[in-house]
């Protein structure tokens, strides 16, 4: 079997497997609602704050972001132009030299 | 046959109308429908010229005013640019059909809607075209349409600054590209993309030695390297790849949202298809019947490191935003790079792996920002910790959000997946096995992007009541449910043959030559019968 | 005619062995004999009543769990959605199952292992989602946690495992082969000596990211107790409870397993009786190993636990990967 195929129906599979499991226990609960646990806090008091997923992406390459934001993905024009026109002479030189010419 | 132009420049025709008729007629109800009855007939002529040219096998020449090539402008339909134009029609119908919902009855909808109808002109024209400077024509005119689209809220600052920084560095880009014209005129004597695909095969050159002693002047070989330089510099701008990507994430954001879904989802697709048309037809960098296949190994490399590059960056950028519209625009930037991976390789597994991912990613780029438009529209703010849960009642636009953010990273059995799995299998295929790592985790890091979209949208607190009654009516209905449809159709049994025909298309440049030389040789025996008959 | 015959070879192989129900089996088992090692450490007796020294107390949990009546949840807690998550872990899992070469039936492909990493992906997004779905604050944390700690030690399992399988099944990077048939280079020196570094190298690295992902001490963080109030299963409760738990066993026992028949990687696991029961040895052997390093440390901020498992997971793993294309 080869390997797109072996992805493909071992995928097929879990989803038929999900869903057989799925059903019976889904549908014969009741679903009783209460207040959400906020150990004992009124939820009044409780706005939904989602708490930032990508927090280890960000605490791991901190100073690599704070490199890219502030040196390469600036708002300034000019630092733009620093890196895109060293990319057109590079092609440019590289593709003349290339050929021989 | 005269269809294939006929789209361009009704669409033209009609941009120009819309402001003429705005002195009269105020209903905006007016400028929806002729702007859908317009796109709609747009869809109708480029379908038609697909299926005239991909049941007939040959690209279709037309000549402007019956000028022959290589004196002449002509538009010469492939299956690729076909395809490629026929489907940006489509998309451009259900982007429509969401403006209609979304600007409802704002004062500036019939300039709107002629940027609209001249960005649609100018797309369809960088597709047909067939000459050299024609494609920069048109480039200019998509440029100029997206500048003044993108401005379109001028009276706040993020716009006008945003249009300000995208049109100086287009500027400067179509003056370097228009460079690049200038030296294939010289060099190659011709500006039809035809006569410089032949001429840049020493068959050609032989078999038609004396028009090429007529029209070439000089060293090829010292300009092209140059030319292919400039050019490459200005698609990869158009399309948004690193390092010529800083406008992007600027200006989508801040264009409206069915601009931005043009944006994001239509105008950069016309930089990865000319890179393409250039690479393999014009000059036919990885033909070995080509005098310029010795530049192969160097393009391949470095496109496909400014992609990998441009996958990579895009995708640990799109994890830290906190403006949702951003984050999309980054995820643009990152598939962009994916599909410019794919063309470079010089199989035409990879043209066709690029080609269905551009055709998958528009579908879902386009949906995302429409659905996320949505979401916008009921929370009053772009800024994702303050989005509310338009999933929660409107059940369309929340399952949008999901499918096309899951197909964007490539979940089964959604099209992205395929065309994900089409680009893994080129680059096995090539042996580039570190491209399989940049994909893999691009789209894991990726993944944490789009969980930030999906999960206020969907999870998070339902929105305040005033902002629900925006939601009713057909037209919103509509432009997802089609865009979702698409989503779902395009897997490989449906769309296997007709990727097969427009990547055999893209890297076997033949008949393109063929029927370029033909439209000339036509015309001339047509001039001078040959004696005897 | 033969394709049927695949198909319910497949799905008996998915469902029953090595699949769904040997896996659940192994898994709660695998849950008692944890249970009841901790308690002896401590000096606690541990589960005593349910079946002879009380094996059966996890199943009679869980059944418990799996037949209440009512469900029990917040507000905002989209629960019949995270079940379905849940329930596509679990299966995922069980598919994956479907490549060990233990069964009559069993699937194998070239380069397989990035199909049995992806598969079991499924089951740790599902319970990130299980915590972030629930849209309340104690499970948003203790999602949060997981998907931080996620994003450290996905990578270092996978490349852990395939550091393993390159250096088991160097031709196909298969794991069926490199489970039923791996190629142990014992007859040049150097390149044996290089390929058991890399096995024990990549062991480490697997076992401490696997001690992250099955959220066992000290990287308990996500489902901390008294931090986080149960972290992402606080909102859950009756059947929902019951597929978590059901969940985090079947994860555990498939990883421990795949570990176990790598790391030892003679006699090679297939699917005669005193082979399977040799393996199911080397299990509880690297059960026990693990449970008694892992329960003498005490649990660690989730700070702590990055850097830990950076340093000495991912770093590891890497190490492993690249000498693994040496041999």
């Amino acid at each position: 079997m080869d390997l797109p195929t072996l992805m493909l129906t071992l995928t097929a599979t879990s989803f038929l497997l999900a869903v057989a499991l799925w059903l019976p226990t889904a549908r014969t609960s009741r679903i009783r609602r209460t207040e959400v646990y906020l150990s004992g806090e009124p939820q009044a008091h409780f706005k939904l704050s989602l708490v930032e997923v990508a927090w280890a992406i960000r605490y791991v390459m901190q100073r690599l972001y704070k490199t890219l934001v502030e040196q390469v993905q600036s708002g300034l024009f000019n630092d733009w132009f620093a890196f895109s026109l060293p990319y057109l002479l590079l092609l440019a030189v590289l593709l003349y030299m290339a050929l021989g010419g | 046959m005269h269809a294939v132009a006929a789209a361009p420049a009704l669409l033209v025709a009609i941009a120009f109308a819309l402001p003429l008729a705005s002195l009269r007629i105020r209903r905006a109800s007016f400028f929806h429908g002729v702007a859908l009855l317009a796109t709609s007939v747009a869809l109708l002529l480029t379908l038609y010229g697909y299926t005239y040219v991909s049941s007939s096998g040959k690209p279709l020449v037309y000549r402007m005013g019956g000028w022959p090539p290589p004196l002449g402008i002509v538009y010469e339909v492939d299956p690729l640019s076909a395809l490629l134009a026929a489907y940006t029609a489509l998309v451009l119908v259900a982007i429509v059909a969401y403006s209609s919902w979304y600007l409802g009855e704002d004062s500036g909808l019939p300039y709107y809607y002629a940027l609209l109808l001249g960005l649609e002109s100018g797309l369809l024209g960088i597709y047909y075209t067939g000459d050299v400077f024609n494609l920069f024509v048109m480039i200019e005119v998509l440029g100029i349409t997206c500048y003044g689209l993108v401005a379109y809220y001028r009276s706040t600052r993020e716009a006008v600054e945003a249009s300000f920084k995208y049109a100086f560095f287009g500027a400067i880009a179509g003056l370097l590209y228009f460079l690049a014209a200038v030296l294939v005129y010289a060099s190659f004597g011709s500006l039809t993309m035809g006569f410089v695909a032949a001429f840049s095969r020493p068959v050609y050159r032989l078999i038609y030695g004396n028009l090429a002693a007529v029209l070439i002047w000089g060293n090829i070989t010292a300009a092209v390297g140059v030319v292919l330089a400039l050019s490459l510099w200005t698609f990869t701008f158009k399309a948004g790849v690193f390092p010529n990507h800083f406008w992007l994430p600027d200006a989508h954001p801040a264009a409206p949202t069915p601009i931005s879904a043009v944006l994001s989802g239509l105008v950069v697709n016309a930089g990865a298809y000319a890179s393409i048309r250039f690479l393999y037809t014009v000059f036919g960098v990885y033909d070995p019947l080509s005098e310029f296949y010795e530049l192969s190994n160097y393009v391949k490399v470095v496109l496909l490191s400014v992609g990998g590059i441009s996958a990579l960056f895009a995708s640990i950028m799109m994890v830290i935003q906190s403006d949702v519209k951003r984050l999309i625009a980054y995820s643009t930037i990152m598939h962009l790079g994916l599909v410019f991976t794919g063309f470079s390789l010089g199989t035409s597994e990879g043209v066709r792996a690029s080609v269905y991912h551009i055709l998958t990613h528009t579908a879902g780029k386009a949906l995302l920002f429409m659905s996320a438009g949505v979401a916008i529209e009921v929370s009053r703010t772009r800024r994702i910790p303050e989005l509310r849960a338009v999933g929660r009642v409107y059940k369309l636009a929340g399952l949008s959000i999901v499918l096309s953010s899951l197909s964007l990273v490539g979940l089964p059995p959604l099209a992205g997946f395929f065309s994900k799995l089409a680009l893994y299998q080129a680059y096995v295929e090539s042996g580039h096995f570190e491209m399989v790592a940049v994909l893999l985790i691009s789209s894991a890091i990726a993944l944490l992007g789009y969980l930030k979209v999906v999960y206020p949208t969907v999870f998070g607190e339902p929105p305040v009541s005033s902002g629900v009654s925006r939601l009713r009516g057909p037209e919103l209905a509509v432009a997802l449910a089609l865009l979702v449809a698409l989503l779902l159709v395009l897997n490989p049994p449906v769309v296997g043959g007709i990727l097969e025909q427009a990547s055999r298309a893209a890297t076997d440049a033949s008949r393109y030559i063929d029927e370029a030389l033909n439209a000339f040789v036509d015309y001339v025996s047509r001039l001078h019968p040959a004696p005897g008959g | 005619m033969e394709l049927l015959v695949d198909i319910v070879g497949l799905l008996l192989s998915v469902a029953i062995y090595p699949g769904l129900l040997f896996l659940v089996v192994l898994g709660l088992l695998s849950q008692w004999y944890r249970r009841k090692l901790v308690a002896r450490l401590q000096n606690r007796v541990g589960p005593k009543y349910v079946g002879p020294f009380g094996v059966l107390q996890p199943f009679a949990d869980v059944y418990k769990l799996l037949f209440v009546k009512e469900v029990v949840t917040g507000v905002f807690t989209p629960v019949r959605l995270l079940m379905f998550l849940t329930a596509l872990g679990i299966a995922a899992i069980s598919s994956a199952a479907a490549l060990l070469p233990m069964g009559l039936y069993y699937l194998k492909a070239p380069l397989d292992i990035f199909v049995f990493i992806y598969l079991t992906l499924y089951a740790s997004i599902a319970i990130a989602m299980l915590g972030l779905g629930s849209t309340s604050p104690y499970p948003s944390f203790g999602g949060a946690r997981y998907t931080s700690l996620m994003l450290v030690f996905e990578p270092a399992i996978a490349m852990s495992l395939i550091a393993l399988v390159r250096v088991l099944a160097p031709g196909s990077l298969s794991l069926a082969e490199a489970l039923s048939s791996p190629k142990l280079l014992l007859n040049d020196p150097l390149r044996g000596l290089v390929a058991v570094a890399v096995i024990a190298v990549a062991a480490v690295a697997y076992s401490l990211a696997l001690l992250a992902k099955a959220m066992m001490k000290p990287f308990d963080i996500p489902e901390a107790e008294t931090e986080v109030a149960g972290g992402y299963l606080a909102e859950l409760s009756g059947p929902a409870l019951g597929l978590s738990i059901l969940l985090h066993e079947v994860e555990l026992a498939l990883y421990l397993l795949v570990l176990a028949n790598l790391v030892v990687p003679v006699p090679p696991l297939a699917s005669e009786a005193p082979l399977v029961v040799v393996a199911l040895i080397k299990y509880f052997a690297v059960l026990t190993l693990l449970v008694v390093v892992a329960y003498s440390m005490g649990r660690v901020r989730v700070d702590q636990a990055l850097k830990t498992l950076g340093r000495y997971s991912l770093t590891l793993s890497a190490v492993a990967l690249i000498a693994s294309f040496l041999t």
